[in-house]
């Protein structure tokens, strides 16, 4: 098919084939007057079959859409919030802390203190109106520590003990050595604190083995020290004199040895 | 908000003028190079990727096509920009395996890295070919200069041409009738008016046939008058059909 352009505008052209249609088709640079083998035609109308849609139906759809991308949302932000309160609830292990109140800290997995108990009557007496949740295990604990100094159970020279419990070992040994060191910061190291080396989790230490390499038996060879007693007598019940011909027989002995080796 | 009911304003003014719809695509061309640059990936080049060419048809299209009480213009020409590049990048799909003459060649630096439509040998005289096109040129302009006379525009013509085989048979019937009756042509050539009654009656065809494609006829008729030869050399295939002679 061959094509002739009569009409060039910026968005369109007219051309006319040569079965006489007239057309109008986009202009790819073309130039009135010129003969093309192809122009490109397109069938029906650009907004498809279902033309345009009306105005109400689009705004009904869009109302929809918007519908369901808010309900899509709040979803996820149930998700969201139920799953960070589980995390944030959940505690991930247990602080221990014995001066002679005891009282029981349970931190979860953003060391944050989740739950507080008194372990013993003093302990009860201790966290009594004492506010606690939410805030960071360090700060509980330095707070327990002055609240015992304050209250009289706690003077200078004394012990607080620490028991971590966990089963993120990793995490136990940590915070057990992080509170350490914090408590006793924080009291001026005038209280001593120890953590549990005998916590109940805390497997004992293996016994290391030592395993020794076991010399190679040397075979001795060399004689005792010799006195004169015995020997010579032994060997051949001669006096004394024959002392050399001994030795010469040791030397033989020796060189037999060496033979033999 | 003053500014969208400019717009509507705008094309309400342009719909079924296609100078002004074109003109309002000129306006337009960054919005359209956007659009065209979101379908491609990259920003499209003026005279160098089709895809503007069929963006801004597009944009014309979806002028022509606005009915201001389904909402926005310019949601529209998006979707109007979108679904022909689609449909054009469908169309060179099926030409996939054809090689473009613009395509670089496979040998790497030298004589084979140029295109191809410089490698093979152009056997056209392209001087002559000028020469052909400046006397098409003029002849194509006193043409739409008649047709302007009688109150119809080329692109008009193209809208009003028919699209089914079927009617453009029946054109080409009324066609072959006018060609015998000079004075015929001459007088709607002169007054723009078909004489509908005389033609269906003549060559048979439905009177409805051809209220529907007036303009086109004028046009037509109008390129069968003495004058435009050209024109009606390359109508070549309405010759054979019609089994007349061209001139």
């Amino acid at each position: 098919m061959s094509y002739l352009i009569l009409e060039c505008a910026t968005s369109y052209a007219v051309a006319l084939d040569d079965e006489g249609r007239f057309m109008k088709v986009p202009n790819l640079g073309y130039k009135m007057g010129q003969e093309v083998d192809d122009v490109i035609t397109f069938e029906g109308s650009p907004f498809g079959e279902a033309d345009v849609v009306p105005f109400e139906a689009r705004r009904a759809r869009r109302t929809r859409g918007r519908r369901v991308a808010l309900v899509a949302a709040a979803a996820c932000l149930a998700v969201a919030v139920v799953a960070g309160a589980a995390v944030w609830q959940l505690p991930v292990g247990t602080v221990y802390m014995s001066i002679n109140p005891e009282v029981s800290i349970e931190v979860n997995r953003l060391d944050r203190v989740v739950g507080l108990d008194g372990e013993n009557d003093d302990g009860d007496d201790l966290i009594e109106g004492f506010a606690y949740y939410g805030r960071t295990l360090d700060e509980v604990s330095d707070d327990l520590a002055d609240l015992a100094e304050d209250q009289g159970y706690l003077d200078d020279g004394g012990t607080i003990e620490l028991t971590v419990e966990s089963d993120d070992e990793e995490w136990r040994t940590a915070t057990e050595d992080r509170l350490i060191v914090e408590l006793e910061v924080h009291l001026d190291h005038r209280v001593a604190v120890t953590g549990a080396a005998g916590g109940e989790d805390v497997a004992p230490a293996p016994q290391v083995e030592q395993v020794t390499t076991p010399e190679p038996p040397t075979e001795v060879t060399a004689p005792p020290a010799f006195d004169d007693d015995g020997w010579g007598e032994a060997d051949d019940g001669d006096d004394d004199d024959d002392d050399d011909d001994d030795e010469d027989e040791w030397d033989d002995d020796d060189a037999d040895d060496e033979d033999d080796d | 908000m003053r500014r969208d009911k400019d717009l509507t304003a705008r094309v309400r003014a342009a719909k079924g003028d296609a100078r002004a719809a074109d003109g309002l695509v000129r306006d337009y061309l960054p919005f359209i190079k956007a659009e065209t640059a979101k379908f491609m990936g990259r920003a499209p080049q003026q005279g160098r990727d089709d895809e503007l060419g069929i963006a801004m048809f597009a944009f014309h299209e979806a002028v022509l096509a606005y009915d201001e009480t389904r909402g926005a213009f310019l949601p529209l020409a998006a979707m109007s920009v979108r679904n022909r590049l689609i449909d054009y990048r469908r169309r060179e799909r099926r030409h996939a395996e054809v090689s473009s003459l613009d395509e670089p060649g496979h040998g790497g630096d030298g004589e084979d890295a140029r295109p191809l439509v410089e490698r093979i040998a152009s056997e056209r005289d392209e001087i002559s070919e000028r020469e052909a096109r400046r006397a098409s040129r003029a002849e194509i302009a006193e043409f739409a200069a008649q047709l302007e006379g009688l109150g119809v525009g080329l692109s008009d013509v193209a809208d009003n041409s028919p699209r089914q085989q079927r009617t453009l048979e029946a054109c080409r019937s009324a066609l072959a009738y006018a060609r015998g009756r000079q004075d015929l042509l001459d007088r709607v050539a002169q007054t723009g008016k078909l004489p509908i009654a005389e033609l269906a009656r003549g060559a048979g065809v439905e009177r409805k046939t051809l209220e529907r494609h007036r303009r086109y006829l004028v046009a037509l008729f109008v390129a069968y008058t003495n004058g435009y030869d050209i024109i009606r050399g390359h109508l070549c295939k309405i010759v054979r059909a019609t089994g007349g002679d061209a001139r």
